[in-house]
C-alpha cells in the first residue's frame, strides 16, 4: 500500500515485452523531495519502469502508486501534477518554443503567464520565437525540461536528461535538475546511465538490473559506508610494506616507491602515516580515495552476475 | 477539454503540410480544369452550357480524384506529424485521454476537409472571374448564371460522404507509423472508384459513395449514399475508438 511520505511506490510490478519478461517483480520507494537517480545499464528496464510510471504502458501485474494514486486508474490525476521528459526530447520542430509549450498550458489549463515563468527558469526566454528546429540539442533539452515544468508538477520523472548534451549543456541540465526541489518544491526521478553526473546531484539511488532492483540507498549513506584506499609514495616500498605487516596491516607493493593499502576507514590514514614516519622511512606523498558511485555501481552488478 | 485540445491540435499544424494542401488540393483541381477548358475552346462551351459546367467538371474531378486522394493525405499528415516527431509520448503524458486525442484528431481532419471545399469553390469563383476578365467568355451574357450551380449543397454532400474513408484512413494512419502507407492505401483505393462505383456493387465500396451522393444517377442513390455514409462512419468511428485508443505508447 502507498505511504504519503512516497511520490512512487512500485510493488511486484512485472513487464514483458514481445515475450521477453523486462520488469521480474520490481520494487521500489521513491521518497518525497529526493532528487532520485534510477540507475541501470542499458535494456535493464529503466525506459520500461518510466514508461510505466508516466502511463504510457501498462504494468503486467503488481501495483503501482505515483503521487498516491494508482495506475493506470488515475492516470488523468496523475498527470496533472506530474511533468516528464520520456527519452530523448520530442518537439514539434515546425513551432517556436513559446507555441510548443502553449500546448502544455492549454491542456493542463494553465495561463500563458506559466509559459514566462518556465522559460525564466530553463533560461530561454531570449530563444522563445525561434523554431525549434533552429535549436541546439541542449536548447531542446531545456525546452523539453519547460514543458515538464507547466503547472509546478510535485514530480518530475526524466529519462537520461543530459543524454547526447555536450559537458557545458550537461552542467547546466544538472544544475538546473538540482535546484527544482528547493525552487518548485518538487521530487525528482532521473534515469541515467551518466554516474559520475548522478553522483553530483542525486539525494538516492537505486540499481536495477534484470527487471529487479539490487540496491536502493541514500547517497550520503553509500559514500559514508564506504571504506577507501590509501596509496603512499615512500622511499622503500618493501620496507613500508613490511612495517606494516607488523602492525597487521595488509599493503600491495605497485612499484619500488609506492604502495596501496585498501578498506581503510579515513580515521586511520593518520596512524598508517605515523607508523612509516616512525620507522624511518620517507613518506613521501600519501593521497586517500573513496570509490566513487561508478565502483559501486560497478561493484553491485558485478556481485549478480557472478 | 475538447476545445483545448482541438486548439492544441490546430496550432500543432501551425507552418505544416496540412494547412498548405488543404489551399493546394483545391487550386490544382480547379488549375487542371482551366487549362482543360482554355484547350477545347472554354469559351464557346461555356456559352453553349453556361458556367454549370464548369462548377460540374470542377465538382467531378473533385469527388473522383481529389477528394479521396486528400483525405488520405490530410489524415496521414496529421497522425505523421506525431508518428514523426516522436511526439506521442509527450501528449500521453499530458492530462488527456487517448480516446481525446483521436476524437479530436479526427475532427480536425474533418474541418481541413470542410476547408479544402470552401476553397474548391473560391478558386473555382476566382477562375470564373478570371475567365470574364480574359475575356474567355462574355462577361455581360454569363454573369448571372455564373452561381446557378448548387455548389454549396454539392460540397456539403461530399463533405458528409467522405466520413467513412476518413475514418478509416484516421484510424490506419493512427495506428501505422509510416505516411506512405496509409497514402499508398488512398491512391489504390481512389482508382478502384472508376470500376467499381459504376457497378451495382458500390454500396459495398465506401470509396464510392463520395460520388455517388454527389453525382448519383437518380436522387434515391444519392440519399442511399449519404445514409450510407452517416452509418458507416458511425461504425467505423466508434469500432476504432474502442480498438486504437488502448494502444501503448512506445515510440
Amino acid at each position: 500500500m502507498n505511504t504519503a511520505s512516497n511520490v512512487i511506490e512500485l510493488d511486484s510490478v512485472t513487464k514483458a515485452l514481445g515475450g521477453i519478461k523486462i520488469l521480474k517483480n520490481l520494487n521500489l520507494k521513491v521518497p518525497d523531495k529526493s532528487v532520485f537517480a534510477f540507475l541501470g545499464n542499458n535494456g535493464e528496464g529503466k525506459s520500461t519502469t518510466i514508461r510505466i510510471l508516466t502511463g504510457l504502458i501498462k504494468a503486467d501485474s503488481g501495483s503501482v502508486y505515483v503521487l498516491g494514486k494508482r495506475l493506470p486508474e488515475q492516470s488523468i490525476e496523475i498527470r496533472r501534477q506530474l511533468g516528464c521528459i520520456v527519452d530523448s526530447p520530442a518537439l514539434y520542430p515546425q513551432l517556436n518554443g513559446e507555441e510548443f509549450l502553449r500546448i502544455g498550458c492549454y491542456l493542463k489549463k494553465l495561463g500563458m503567464r506559466e509559459i514566462d515563468h518556465v522559460l525564466d527558469i530553463v533560461d530561454l526566454a531570449n530563444a522563445r520565437f525561434n523554431k525549434i528546429e533552429h535549436y541546439s540539442l541542449g536548447m531542446k533539452q531545456r525546452l523539453a525540461l519547460a514543458m515538464a515544468l507547466l503547472g509546478k508538477p510535485r514530480l518530475l520523472i526524466l529519462d537520461e536528461p543530459t543524454n547526447g548534451l555536450d559537458p557545458s549543456g550537461m552542467q547546466e541540465i544538472r544544475e538546473l535538475i538540482c535546484s527544482l526541489p528547493q525552487k518548485l518544491g518538487c521530487s525528482v526521478f532521473v534515469s541515467s546511465h551518466l554516474l559520475d553526473e548522478v553522483e553530483k546531484m542525486a539525494t538516492h539511488v537505486a540499481v536495477l538490473e534484470g527487471g529487479n532492483v539490487l540496491q536502493q540507498a541514500e547517497l550520503s549513506n553509500i559514500v559514508n559506508q564506504q571504506t577507501g584506499q590509501l596509496r603512499l609514495e615512500v622511499s622503500n616500498s618493501s620496507n613500508a610494506q613490511g612495517i606494516l605487516k607488523s602492525r597487521s596491516i595488509e599493503a600491495y607493493i605497485q612499484s619500488e616507491n609506492q604502495i596501496i593499502i585498501k578498506d581503510i576507514e579515513s580515521q586511520d590514514i593518520a596512524q598508517i602515516n605515523r607508523y612509516i614516519i616512525e620507522s624511518g622511512i620517507e613518506l613521501l606523498q600519501s593521497i586517500y580515495s573513496k570509490p566513487s558511485l561508478e565502483d559501486w555501481f560497478l561493484t553491485a552488478t558485478s556481485k549478480t552476475r557472478s | 477539454m475538447w476545445i483545448a485540445l482541438l486548439k492544441s491540435e490546430l496550432l500543432k499544424t501551425k507552418r505544416s503540410l496540412s494547412f498548405l494542401m488543404m489551399i493546394a488540393c483545391p487550386f490544382a483541381v480547379v488549375s487542371l480544369q482551366a487549362l482543360l477548358m482554355l484547350n477545347k475552346d472554354g469559351g464557346a462551351m461555356i456559352e453553349k452550357s453556361g458556367w454549370k459546367m464548369l462548377w460540374m467538371m470542377g465538382d467531378s474531378l473533385w469527388c473522383y480524384f481529389m477528394l479521396p486522394l486528400y483525405v488520405a493525405l490530410v489524415s496521414a499528415l496529421l497522425n505523421g506529424n506525431e508518428h514523426k516527431n516522436q511526439t506521442w509520448r509527450v501528449m500521453m503524458t499530458l492530462p488527456i485521454k487517448q480516446y481525446q486525442l483521436y476524437l479530436t484528431k479526427a475532427l480536425l481532419a474533418w474541418f481541413y476537409i470542410v476547408g479544402a471545399n470552401i476553397f474548391l469553390f473560391v478558386w473555382t469563383a476566382i477562375l470564373i472571374l478570371l475567365f470574364m476578365l480574359l475575356g474567355v467568355t462574355n462577361p455581360a451574357e454569363n454573369f448571372s448564371s455564373a452561381f446557378d450551380y448548387p455548389i454549396i449543397k454539392q460540397l456539403s454532400k461530399s463533405a458528409i460522404s467522405c466520413l467513412p474513408i476518413l475514418f478509416f484512413q484516421h484510424a490506419l494512419s493512427w495506428r501505422v507509423q509510416n505516411i506512405v502507407a496509409p497514402l499508398a492505401v488512398g491512391v489504390i483505393a481512389t482508382m478502384g472508384i472508376l470500376k467499381i462505383g459504376q457497378s451495382e456493387h458500390w454500396i459495398y465500396y465506401p470509396w464510392s459513395y463520395i460520388t455517388m451522393a454527389n453525382m448519383g444517377g437518380d436522387p434515391d442513390a444519392q440519399t442511399t449514399a449519404l445514409i450510407l455514409s452517416l452509418s458507416v462512419s458511425g461504425i467505423l468511428l466508434f469500432v476504432s475508438t474502442l480498438w486504437l485508443s488502448r494502444k501503448e505508447v512506445y515510440s
